[in-house]
């Protein structure tokens, strides 16, 4: 029962993922970081077949690196999600990636941005977006109390009450949330939600 | 041998496209043309056939097999390959040859670097594509020669000296062809172009010949060999469509030029096909460095520059716009420089705006790129305004 869920607040942009690494009915591990760091300023929170996203996240990620290193500048956000959008759509009708993505990221031009990528090469720009059985409960935490231009503080409210809810709801809630943020100073790793220590 | 395997042509490598790999020639690796000789090399766009799996219409020229020289039949014929016949002359061929190798040497001193004889579409020192298949069977006894001349010109060779022949002659051939200068101003790009083939009978279209638009923000005017010219403009166009089929954003224009430039590389180190003789000079305008110039030429090489001039006179273009350049100079300056340099670099006693081609790329006011050929009337006054050509003789 992966989860991953991002909104937009005022200036930065927030992804939140379950941490659980499971196999039918065994946990493997609960401090799983499903959130890639895809360069300075980019986020991609992924859920899916293990294989496929770890396997494609690094391909992104190294293609991401590949163009800033040819180019000598970095792709925007935009950019980068259609060239995801694209690899997902061209694999789809061969041999699909399982992969949800969400991803997140901070331009200088263009601010804060959050694209939701389905398996099935769906992207949209949105400004909240969820992945998972979680996603029933998140988005609907997120319709209720999101407003544009959060602060960080009342992004991370609303993030927790996104967890909570999951926790208390979801009959298999993961154990364990990762918290990352991105904004002009760079994508970071912010908080660790646990329940449960590794 | 020259053998070299056939390569599948694919848009496949993911878009990251660096070199173009072409086709030399589907399956069987050998010619006609040692049976029917095409007579006349003249020809600057002769396809022979086209290869069924390329995805673009690439020009493949000689692959640099011996010719037999014997028959006279004159049929351009595409390249239905003959194993047996082939391997049977070589082996004559082996033999005779050897006795000519003496003076074949003496003969090709004339041709610096050593041309292979029969080759089609190699560069002439001079640049000019002129030797046929009769004036070398004349000096030749009608006995090509041993494959070991062919090493010294082949582009995909080093000469002893460390050059690129090929490439250099390639160049030359674009010193004879019509003049191109671009200048790089504040608020926009110029570009003029000097038309070659300027006849009356000529059907007037609404096509350029000098100038070419690549994407909505890149366009490029280029000097040399046209129909070379015409295969790496739609080259280029792919690029670019590619890149925003990928990204949902223009294509950087270095990345366009370094991405041609690739291309053209490709030419002068494998495949054994010659280079592209056409230089280029690209405006664009992208929001990481705002508006550019690049200059490239048939070696893959390719530079960033305030002001250049390719084609013929490219040298006393070049210094004149050294001298005169300012740095911040406007778009109606950069014009009227183009033009004044332009009208003293061109061989022609008057200037009219039949003979040119001007095109400018700018921002609009809305802060789109616009790309605009200027109209033959209003070239024509402009000519009048810069004080560059005569004007009409009952004004």
């Amino acid at each position: 029962m992966e989860c991953v869920f991002g909104m937009v607040g005022k200036g930065f942009a927030l992804v939140v993922a379950d941490s659980s690494a499971v196999n039918s009915i065994l946990v493997h591990k609960s401090n799983e970081d499903k959130i890639m760091v895809l360069d300075s300023h980019k986020l991609m929170g992924a859920s899916g077949e293990a294989g496929d996203r770890a396997q494609f996240t690094e391909y992104v990620q190294k293609n991401v690196a590949l163009y800033q290193y040819r180019n000598g500048i970095p792709l925007t956000t935009k950019a980068a999600a259609n060239f995801m959008r694209g690899e997902l759509a061209t694999a789809l009708r061969k041999n699909p990636y399982m992969v949800n993505i969400v991803l997140a990221g901070y331009d200088r031009e263009t601010g804060p941005s959050l694209y939701f990528i389905d398996y099935i090469a769906t992207l949209h720009k949105v400004d909240k977006a969820a992945f998972g059985y979680g996603s029933y409960f998140a988005l609907s935490m997120m319709d209720h109390h999101y407003h544009p231009n959060m602060t960080v503080d009342e992004a991370l409210k609303l993030a927790d009450q996104c967890i909570d809810e999951i926790r208390s709801r979801l009959v298999v809630a993961p154990q364990n949330f990762v918290i990352k943020i991105v904004d002009q100073d760079g994508a970071r790793e912010h908080s660790w939600r646990r329940t449960t220590k590794d | 041998m020259g053998d070299h395997k056939s390569r599948s042509y694919s848009y496949s490598d993911g878009g990251d496209m660096q070199i173009e790999r072409y086709h030399g020639g589907i399956g069987p690796k050998r010619s006609n043309f040692e049976t029917n000789p095409p007579h006349n090399f003249r020809s600057y766009s002769v396809s022979y056939g086209p290869p069924s799996k390329t995805n673009m219409d690439l020009v493949v020229a000689g692959t640099g097999r011996e010719f037999d020289f014997k028959k006279q039949k004159s049929t351009a014929k595409s390249w239905s390959f003959n194993d047996h016949e082939f391997q049977r002359k070589k082996r004559v061929l082996a033999i005779k040859s050897t006795l000519l190798k003496g003076k074949l040497k003496g003969l090709l001193g004339r041709v610096s670097g050593g041309l292979k004889i029969g080759t089609p579409m190699l560069f002439m020192d001079g640049g000019k594509l002129e030797w046929t298949g009769n004036s070398i069977r004349h000096l030749l006894l009608q006995v090509p020669l041993k494959m070991s001349r062919r090493y010294d010109s082949r582009t995909t060779i080093f000469s002893p000296e460390g050059r690129l022949y090929q490439v250099e002659y390639a160049m030359e051939a674009i010193g004879n062809a019509g003049s191109a200068i671009g200048i790089l101003s504040k608020d926009g790009v110029v570009l003029v172009g000097e038309k070659k083939v300027t006849s009356k009978l000529l059907q007037t279209s609404t096509s350029t010949e000098k100038m070419y638009k690549i994407d909505d923000h890149i366009a490029c005017a280029v000097a040399g060999i046209m129909s070379d010219a015409n295969i790496l403009i739609n080259t280029a166009r792919v690029q670019a469509q590619r890149y925003t089929f990928s990204y949902q954003e223009p294509m950087p224009v270095e990345q366009l030029v370094q991405s041609l430039c690739d291309t053209k590389q490709g030419y002068t180190q494998f495949g054994g096909l010659r280079p592209f003789g056409v230089s280029f000079l690209f405006a664009g305008w992208d929001k990481n460095y705002r508006f550019q110039l690049y200059m490239s030429d048939p070696s893959g090489n390719y530079g960033g520059w305030k002001a250049a001039a390719i084609g013929a006179n490219n040298q006393a273009a070049q210094s004149m716009l050294k001298q005169d350049y300012k740095d911040d100079i406007s778009r109606e300056e950069a014009v009227q420089l183009a033009l004044k340099v332009l009208s003293k670099t061109m061989d022609s006693t008057s200037l009219t705006s039949d003979k040119l081609e001007l095109a400018e790329l700018f921002l609009s006011s809305s802060g789109k790129v616009e790309y605009q050929v200027c109209t033959p009337d209003a070239l024509s006054k402009m000519l009048v305004k810069y004080g560059v050509t005569q004007p009409p003789a009952d004004a």
